[in-house]
């Protein structure tokens, strides 16, 4: 009798539980180096898939491609014989996902460009979010702004975050959290946007959402940005 | 070590500064807590808890629940809004105070959304429509191009909403079921006086809500099938009157006068619109007057509507005349406020007053078929009409918890009429010259108590209801020659009076058992009726009524609905019905059942197909039962022949439906087709003569009815366009008697609309063009007749500058008669000023400006034993100049 009970609690616990699906794109505006346009194929966005469960969240990306090398030949016709060589490598990752769980505090961040694997795991960045009250419509949804700034790399950079207050759901694209809604668009400075294209709730019981595995040594945050900055 | 040293003083600091503000930080730092968990007693993990600033959306702080659903934030003191949402649940609100440190909220009950649980889907193209569930929001803006004046432009713009010919808001081609404003029913079925007065800025969003609840509702079955759509105020428009102020005026004394006053609070709504014109701008209809007075249709009961079609009342013209007369000039004012004094009490009231004024002048010549001792009439008709109309009803809701609901509805009507008509009827020769005065006065009055509760699953209903009605019609004939074979002394008057009363008194109860897959509905409906018919004219005898008609009429019935499965419902229903009636002394008994299925598919909320089949019967009224000769007018007299108070007049309806509606694809489909078999009705027998049409009440063994509709709408994805079309058909095939020979027609209505809308949004230019075909078809044993009108129309509007505004109607109307042919050209202009940030608003606005003089109109019609052509005149085209104040 009190398994059967407990049984019926414990469904009855679950019956609730909605998952989120959604398409997430990354536009790319300027690159991360200079102050230059982008090429077309660089303009491309990243389009990756989100799910979220159960206060666990992952985005993977769908469209796989390897990192391409162009090379711009430039003819001088003013100056004979004079041809200009610009080689453009524009990186690409192969293969990402973000992991979030809020409920046990672990952020993962695992991809591999140019056949290098790399696995992050830390405790979920947090900001200190600064609502305004900016509103937009996102994909139908009426969003809020909030803006922070974090400093990567060793560079500044100044985030716009829309959230909205109708899917209360403490999440967002990436490594972002920490707003009152889910966070439909990330602005990072002039650089990048990053959205939700389409969203979808299904009632589903059984959507778990397990912790990508490990395809190399787990760093931490911080020691992935010496280690790049140190051009490991 | 330096650098330590530099680090302790900075401590001391600021530890200092700390000290200084601690008093201050002590009286408005205040903290608050509480367990988030759900029905169950489960936490909630992950909840969204958001301090506002109370009335504003400005966010003070926020947090999430921790698995054990627990949180806490910190603020000052003052007043909040606390706003608790998750992920599937529905979101609470709550206004609180805070006044001491700590405010603890202890466990807070999350109430399971069963709409979020439904798939939502959203558009990747953000094209402004968002589907939850069984709510279609529209983000308006999405829609909007600027030159939207009142909340009927917006709509209209809207995919799938519309406004048809009658005023009224339609969704996905389908007359909406309730129209709210701010969530409150304050315009009842007149949406034209919402749609006409709410300025376009004022509205917020709209919201199409499927399976619509209101307040009294305490149904446990979430398939009310009753679609609302909610038009949202914005905040800077709320909890302050506001309104506009209209004046035109133009030339001939034309003028139109317009205002309205709202104030949209959060418990009180109120709204009061004023209105006067001598354009032939009526802003109630023939629906409305229905709406407005039949009390079936006014209640929310399950009760079976009943419609009385009786020759003895004529509606006032003023509500049919169209524009058909030589003048018209209409005063209306209603009021309307619906209070919630807590969260459960609700009061609603709601007052109309009209005043109508015309005159209608028409000559007509009938043609009378054969074989019939009668050629021909000729006439020249004068009408003059005013009108008082009155309606004031208050309703009282009382909803002690979500279980049980109480409502007291009073109304009372005031129909008073007084008409004059002036008759020269011109056949062979011989001038005869008719006076008639008419003076019908209605009062009706309506007291109606409610109860019903849920015990458990099942719901209990039960209702009493008064209704008494009085109607005394006055009719005074003045001729120049003998009328109506009356035998007159030395003048030829005819005074008749009417008196007629109702007294009926209802009780209702019902018990609808829920069950798994099967509900049971089990209701009985008793009705004791006391009515009575007097006339009186000249003191003849076979002119003199003195009938009454006692009945008590029991009901008592049982319907089933199986859920087959997840989207089908099938219900199967009968009754039992006992009459008891006493027609002046006699008494008769008659017992009859009834039935009715259907089988209903909801594949989605916007998927529905239905099928259903009744069998029901109805008896005549009393005003069928007239002994006497009544008069209708001074050639026309109305009399029973063989209907008995206990005739039984069976009748079966088929019916189905289909709908569609694809939010993403912006497309709508809908499909109505009903079939109505009587093989006993009512019909005339029509005997004509020189001085005196005789009509008679006689049973007729056909009577058939079949109509049929569709319509469909589509936006296209590239290009700015979207499309409509409606195709209807209906037909008629009867019985009737001539000179008590029986004989048959048939009338066959044929129309459609199809139109092209620009959905341009930021284009200086937009258009709706159209084309209404429509052709009615008559036939009877010895003629055939039909009228074929066939309307292309152009209506077109943009913007000139920033400021002004212009907006062009046109259209060219053919009009094809068996015998003739004519056309009418309409072109009705108007410009529009107005300023950014003003309150001001100008016009110039002309109606129909080809014919700013009098004009007539030719008329064909058919019906069994004449064929009609009328020339009326109608109103003339109009320039104006006007302003608009808002505030």
């Amino acid at each position: 009798m009190k398994k059967i009970l407990l049984i019926t609690l414990f469904i009855s616990s679950f019956s609730y539980s909605q998952t989120l699906k959604g398409i997430v794109s990354f536009n790319a505006k300027k690159s991360v180096s200079d102050e230059t346009e982008l090429s077309e194929k660089a303009k491309k966005p990243f389009i990756y898939s989100y799910i979220y469960s159960n206060q666990v969240s992952l985005q993977e990306l769908i469209s796989e491609e390897k990192t391409s090398v162009d090379t711009t030949i430039v003819e001088h016709s003013e100056v004979k014989g004079l041809t200009q060589e610009t080689v453009q490598v524009i990186n690409r990752p192969s293969k990402t996902s973000y992991y979030k769980n809020t409920e046990t505090d672990v952020y993962r961040l695992m991809f591999s460009m140019n056949a290098k694997n790399v696995s992050i795991k830390d405790a979920i960045p947090v900001y200190d979010w600064n609502l305004q009250n900016e509103t937009e419509t996102i994909i139908g949804y009426s969003c809020k702004k909030a803006t922070t700034e974090r400093i990567l790399f060793g560079r500044k950079q100044y985030i716009t975050a829309w959230y909205t207050e109708d899917i209360p759901i403490n999440s967002g694209p990436m490594d972002f959290t920490g707003l009152p809604g889910l966070i439909l668009q990330i602005e990072i400075g002039d650089m990048s946007v990053t959205r939700f294209e389409k969203l979808k709730f299904i009632k589903d019981l059984t959507s778990d959402i397990e912790e990508p595995k490990n395809e190399s040594k787990i760093l931490s945050i911080n020691e992935y940005q010496l280690n790049a900055m140190r051009g490991n | 070590m330096r650098r330590s040293l530099i680090n302790i003083t900075n401590l001391k600091k600021q530890l200092f500064c700390f000290f200084l503000f601690v008093p201050a930080l002590l009286i408005s730092q205040t903290n608050i807590d509480g367990y988030i968990k759900d029905n169950n007693n489960t936490p909630i993990d992950g909840a969204n808890i958001i301090l506002k600033k109370t009335n504003t959306d400005e966010i003070i702080t926020f947090t999430t629940s921790n698995a054990k659903g627990y949180f806490n934030l910190q603020t000052e003191t003052g007043n909040y809004t606390l706003k608790i949402s998750a992920l599937g649940f529905e979101t609470i609100l709550k206004n609180i105070e805070l006044k001491n440190t700590t405010l603890s909220l202890n466990n807070i009950a999350l109430i399971e959304n069963s709409t979020a649980l439904e798939e939502v889907i959203i558009n990747a193209e953000n094209n402004g429509i968002v589907q939850k569930g069984d709510v279609t929001q529209y983000k308006i803006e999405k829609f909007l191009n600027g030159t939207e004046e009142s909340l009927k432009d917006v709509i209209t713009r809207l995919p799938g909403l519309d406004i048809n010919e009658n005023g009224k808001i339609t969704a996905n081609g389908k007359e909406i079921d309730r129209l709210l404003i701010d969530g409150e029913n304050l315009y009842k079925k007149q949406h034209q006086l919402a749609t006409e007065n709410i300025n376009s800025e004022m509205v917020k969003n709209a919201e199409l809500i499927r399976n619509y609840k209101d307040f009294e509702s305490i149904s446990t079955n979430d398939k009310t099938g009753i679609t609302a759509l909610n038009i949202n105020i914005k905040e800077e428009f709320k909890n302050k009157f506001t309104g506009n102020f209209e004046t035109h005026l133009g030339f001939k004394d034309k003028y139109k006068v317009n205002a309205s006053l709202f104030n949209f609070n959060k418990r009180v709504k109120f709204s009061l619109i004023p209105s006067s014109n001598n354009l032939g701008e009526s802003t109630m209809s023939i629906q409305d007057y229905y709406a407005l007075t039949d009390t079936d249709v006014r209640s929310n009961l399950k009760n079976e509507s009943k419609v009385t079609f009786s020759k003895l009342e004529d509606l006032p013209r003023f509500l049919n005349s169209n524009n058909n007369v030589a003048t018209k000039s209409n005063n209306f004012v209603t009021i309307s406020s619906i209070a919630n004094l807590s969260d459960k009490i609700k009061l609603d009231f709601y007052g109309i007053f009209n005043n109508a004024e015309q005159e209608e002048n028409y000559s007509r010549e009938l043609l009378f078929k054969m074989p019939q001792t009668l050629d021909e009439i000729n006439e020249n008709n004068k009408i003059i009409e005013e009108n008082y109309f009155g309606v004031l009803q208050l309703k009282s809701i009382y909803k002690p918890n979500k279980n049980s609901v109480l409502t007291i509805n009073n109304y009372i009507n005031i129909d008073n009429t007084n008409q004059d008509k002036d008759i020269e009827n011109l056949t062979n020769i011989k001038y005869i010259n008719t006076k008639e005065t008419n003076k019908p006065k209605k009062i009706n009055f309506n007291s109606e108590i409610n109860y019903r509760k849920n015990i458990n699953s099942n719901t209990f209903t039960s209702s009493l209801s008064f209704n008494y009605l009085d109607s005394k019609s006055i009719k005074n004939i003045y001729s120049n020659n003998a009328f109506l074979n009356i035998n007159f002394n030395d003048e030829f008057v005819a005074n008749q009076s009417i008196n007629k009363s109702l007294q009926e008194t209802n009780f209702y109860l019902a018990y609808t058992l829920n069950y798994n897959k099967v509900s049971i509905d089990l209701y009985n409906n008793t009705t004791f009726t006391k009515d009575k018919l007097t006339s009186n004219t000249n003191n003849l005898s076979s002119f003199y009524n003195n009938i009454s008609l006692d009945q008590l009429l029991a009901k008592n019935g049982i319907d089933v609905t199986f859920k087959i499965s997840k989207t089908i419902n099938y219900t199967i229903g009968a009754n039992y019905n006992y009459t008891a009636k006493t027609f002046n002394t006699i008494n008769n008994n008659i017992n009859y059942l009834e039935f009715n299925s259907s089988i209903k598919s909801v594949f989605n909320t916007n998927n529905i197909a239905q099928i259903s089949y009744k069998f029901s019967n109805q008896t005549p009224f009393i005003d069928h039962l007239n002994d006497g000769f009544i008069i209708k007018d001074y050639r026309n007299l109305i009399v029973n022949n063989d209907l008995a108070a206990t005739t039984l007049l069976p009748y079966h309806q088929i019916s189905a439906s289909h709908f569609i509606f694809k939010p993403k694809s912006e497309f709508s489909y809908i499909f109505n087709a009903s079939y109505i078999s009587k093989n006993k009705s009512i019909g005339n027998n029509i005997i004509n003569t020189e001085n005196v049409s005789i009509s008679t009440n006689k049973i007729i063994r056909q009577d058939n009815m079949f109509n049929t509709f569709l319509f469909l709408d589509k936006k296209l994805k590239k290009l700015p366009l979207s499309f409509s079309g409606s195709l209807s058909y209906n037909t008629n095939k009867k019985e009737y008697f001539q000179d008590n020979n029986l004989y048959h027609f048939q009338n066959e209505n044929i129309s459609s609309i199809l139109k092209v809308k620009s959905q341009f949004k930021k284009a200086i230019f937009h258009f709706d063009l159209g084309f209404k075909y429509s052709k009615d078809n008559y036939t009877d044993q010895n003629s055939k007749t039909y009228l074929r009108i066939t309307q292309p129309y152009l209506n077109t509007n943009g913007k000139i500058s920033k400021n002004l505004f212009w907006y062009l109607n046109s259209s060219l109307t053919f009009y094809n008669s068996t015998n003739s042919t004519r056309k009418l050209y309409l072109i009705s202009p108007k410009l529009r000023f107005i300023k950014e940030k003003s309150k001001w608003e100008i016009y110039v606005t002309g109606n129909n400006i080809l014919n700013l003089n009098h004009k007539t109109i030719l008329e064909n019609n058919s019906s069994p034993s004449f064929y009609e052509e009328k020339t009326s005149a109608t109103l003339a085209g109009h320039l104006l100049l006007g302003g608009k104040l808002k505030f």
